[in-house]
């Protein structure tokens, strides 16, 4: 298990290497320069090459490349260029609002979605399993920014219970501004959650080691927890896997309507102004972030199944 | 099972708790850690709530961009001359840091006399004339990097004879030498010491002289201010101005509703503001100058080098039924001439006719009997680009002109029409409401794109470059407004730019917000925005 553990995150490294080239290079052939977007379009030509020789966008992209990949292995993004701060200073300010928010609306999913897909299986083709199916449905169907309006309208302006906007100032004030954000996307990730794990109890309902333990005479509860459940947890993790990695680069929609401050409004302002550092290391982050939480699915799919845990 | 379940969950739960924890570090401008206090206006304290559209992170006035950055410096910094407050207009221009100034016969050198006793905020001192002397010399300063430089291009030199003396030096006599030291972009005045003590930090730490003093922001969410109490106009009426950024509309209308929000920008379209109007908690405001927008004909490439051509294009729009119905009356007008009609020296010359029958006979003659395709041409994604450039596409093809459009990212669109690859530009801006920056930046040969001393001439256009640098030395301001008058009408004989659409700024405040000049009305903004000054207050 160990062993497996660090063969699967010394396998990270060069997946990273090769994903951070990429966005270089792929950044290298945007078209217009920085300089002509901050200096704006009634700035003369000799304005944005003494601006161009002054941001070290003048030499060959090669050089470009080695000095960028001799500071991301100090861990050095550089400054904006935008606004000459500091990008890690910028990250680490607005990476804890984008995890909360991550982690709150999964939470919810799980919470909301796991219980309500076991029910739906267990009563299937019932009456409250086509209710159940139907609201999953619309839940998939709804995009985020539509059900973020709506709770808006209903749970801040008609019952005025919650704030409409802003991230709060302190501990309490931060779980309360959280709270219609974490639900407008984690309602539509639980409709994912709970059509997955209906599907996948499905499956292993009449594979014949449900029969055997039924035949045992082991209580109906037992065999859906003990024998169903785990084994239907796979599809499950790595589908939350796969959310929680789009969660934390796409919230910009989620972050905009709830004028909250986070990495995805981070990274689209960065492409609006060619911020090139900026871009970089939010990219380079989503990256690690994705290829973390893929370790960690791993490594959890050996936890939930001991069929997978290698020898 | 279900134990490693709860498990897991208690670690979710637990980490959202701690990060919640985390998010609290915020970058202070000032050493002492204020209460932190709500952003509604539940607690007792004046404090007035902006909705802002987009970031604001570059807060130094010589690098702050047109829109929100430019409504925060705006409240912080002073300039050596400014508009009434609430009004755009040349000819009303007063005094900001500057008690009285005057200038030679022959416009060359501008003196400014400072007011006495005007106090640098967080300690920085008296205002003297060597800081106003800085201040322009460091945006004239290649080194700065400043997109403002450009404007003080006439500048030769700048004295500080006494301490509240300060002088101009100017290579060419330029009679609109005021604009240049409005208290906008370059003109703001900035304090030498606080930006070396800033060190790296110079774009969040703005130290100015104005009624509001720079407290707190926080990336992607907010700017905080505080009132100046020794500002030397007098004491603010509000506490505290906090700048939310709030990118959604729809969030916007929502928290002002809720009345979270008490200023906020509305959207130009007819629909939305009628329907904003019903609410009575509401005041919407139409601001000029307003953005005028037109289409930019290259003259030096076929087939727009044949007049008759560029005179087909200018009467085969529909301009009216754009503006009354498109857009609608109160967001929009119909163009006054080819420089907006609150600019000194607008002529009000007048937008073309529709008369398609004639572009069609036009286009006989040039030999186009067959219809015309024009090359491709590019347009941003900007929806207030795309709109206008789709209607202008399909009137054309009534005419028998095809005009296939590429759509590209907006910083693309500006950067290729810098590089001369449209021969149909559309633009809309505002500029310093002044006939010469109009139509130096547009109509003046040395200005034309693709050269190296190039701005936004995209017609090449160079018949009324003798008549521009003739006013530009004209003091008197009849004589002047009478040159400006006949550039305009050649330039409207020419054919190269088709004026098509004014559209106003919206602008949306709560009843209980007194913005404390103009009568409580604003009629003219430089800054996209509200001004927010000392005397703006909120009534119970």
């Amino acid at each position: 298990m160990l062993k497996y553990s660090i063969r699967r995150i010394l396998l990270t490294i060069p997946t990273i290497f090769i994903t951070i080239s990429v966005i270089f290079f792929v950044l290298r052939i945007l078209p217009s320069d920085p300089a002509s977007v901050i200096l704006g379009d009634n700035a003369t030509p000799e304005a944005i090459q003494a601006l161009r020789e002054k941001l070290g966008l003048n030499t060959s992209v090669w050089a470009q490349y080695l000095h960028f990949l001799q500071s991301m292995i100090q861990a050095d993004f550089g400054n904006s260029i935008a606004t000459g701060r500091s990008v890690s200073d910028q990250i680490i300010s607005l990476l804890p609002y984008t995890l909360e928010l991550t982690l709150a609306s999964i939470l919810i999913a799980v919470i909301i979605g796991v219980p309500i897909g076991i029910y739906s299986a267990i009563k299937r083709n019932s009456i409250s399993d086509a209710l159940v199916r139907l609201f999953a449905l619309m839940g998939i169907s709804m995009p985020a920014f539509f059900l973020g309006i709506l709770l808006l309208l209903v749970f801040s302006l008609k019952i005025p219970i919650f704030p409409s906007m802003g991230a709060g100032e302190n501990f309490v004030g931060n779980l309360y501004h959280l709270a219609l954000p974490a639900l407008s996307l984690g309602l539509i990730e639980a409709g994912i959650v709970m059509r997955i794990t209906r599907s996948s109890m499905l499956d292993e309902v009449n594979r014949d080691y449900v029969r055997t333990a039924k035949a045992k005479g082991i209580p109906k509860k037992m065999v859906i927890s003990k024998h169903i459940l785990r084994n239907s947890l796979i599809p499950v993790v790595t589908v939350i896997g796969l959310n929680m990695t789009t969660l934390i680069s796409g919230a910009v929609l989620t972050e905009a309507i709830f004028s909250r401050p986070g990495l995805g409004s981070l990274a689209v302002g960065a492409i609006e102004t060619r911020d090139y550092p900026t871009l970089q290391a939010c990219l380079v982050l989503f990256c690690i972030l994705v290829i973390f939480v893929n370790l960690i699915v791993d490594l959890s799919y050996s936890i939930l199944n001991p069929r997978i845990r290698p020898q | 099972m279900k134990r490693k379940i709860n498990i897991i969950l208690s670690i979710l739960i637990a980490a959202v708790i701690v990060l919640s924890g985390c998010t609290e570090q915020k970058q202070s401008g000032t050493k002492e850690t204020s209460e932190s206090k709500g952003t509604s206006n539940s607690s007792k304290e004046k404090a007035i709530n902006v909705a802002m559209s987009g970031e604001a992170e570059k807060l130094d006035p010589h690098f702050a961009s047109p829109v929100n950055e430019v409504t925060i410096v705006q409240t912080i910094f002073n300039g050596l001359v400014k508009f009434p407050t609430g009004t755009v207009d040349f000819e009303k221009i007063e005094g900001d840091l500057a008690e009285k100034w005057e200038s030679n016969s022959d416009a060359t050198q501008w003196t400014f006399h400072l007011k006495k006793g005007v106090k640098w905020q967080k300690g920085y001192g008296e205002l003297t004339s060597e800081d106003v002397k800085w201040s322009f010399e460091r945006v004239m300063d290649e080194k700065t990097g400043s997109p403002w430089r450009a404007d003080y291009d006439n500048v030769a030199n700048i004295e500080a004879p006494e301490q509240y003396t300060v002088v101009f030096n100017l290579k060419q006599p330029d009679a609109s030498f005021l604009l240049k030291v409005l208290n906008y972009h370059g003109g703001m005045i900035v304090n030498k010491k606080a930006i070396e003590d800033a060190g790296d930090k110079f774009m969040t730490s703005p130290v100015g002289t104005g009624p509001f003093i720079f407290e707190e922001y926080s990336p992607k969410d907010k700017v905080v201010l505080i009132k100046n109490k020794d500002f030397f106009k007098g004491e603010p009426k509000l506490e505290k101005v906090i700048l939310k950024i709030m990118t959604d509309p729809t969030a916007v209308e929502i928290a002002m509703d809720k009345g979270e929000i008490q200023l906020g920008l509305g959207i130009g379209d007819q629909l939305w503001i009628d329907k904003r109007k019903e609410n009575k908690d509401l005041v919407l405001d139409f601001t000029t100058p307003a953005l005028l927008w037109g289409i930019h004909l290259n003259m030096s490439k076929p087939p727009l080098d044949d007049i008759r051509v560029r005179e087909a294009i200018a009467h085969a729009i529909d301009i009216k039924t754009y503006v009354n119905k498109v857009v609608g009356k109160d967001a929009a007008s119909l163009p006054t001439g080819n420089v907006s009609a609150v600019y000194f020296g607008a002529a009000k010359v007048g937008a073309y006719d529709y008369d398609p029958e004639k572009s069609k006979e036009l286009l006989k003659e040039a030999g186009y009997e067959k219809g015309l395709t024009l090359p491709k041409q590019y347009i941003s994604t900007l929806n207030s680009y795309l709109d206008i450039m789709v209607y202008v596409q399909d009137q054309l093809r009534k005419v028998g002109i095809e005009m296939p459009l590429e759509k590209v990212e907006h910083a693309t669109y500006h950067a290729n029409a810098r590089k001369d690859l449209n021969n149909i530009a559309l633009y809309g801006y505002v500029r310093a409401p002044h006939a010469d920056t109009v139509l130096t930046q547009f109509f003046y040969g040395p200005s034309t794109v693709g050269t190296p001393t190039g701005v936004t001439n995209y017609s090449h256009y160079n018949k009324v470059d003798k008549l521009i640098e003739q006013a530009r030395v004209e003091l008197d301001k009849t004589k002047a407004k009478q040159i400006y008058k006949e550039a305009q009408e050649q330039i409207k004989k020419d054919f190269i730019y088709v004026p098509l659409v004014e559209t106003n700024t919206v602008l949306v405040r709560r009843k209980e917000v007194d913005l404390g000049y103009n009568q409580n009305k604003i009629k003219g903004t430089m800054i996209y925005n509200y001004y927010i000054d000392e005397n703006t207050d909120l009534k119970d």
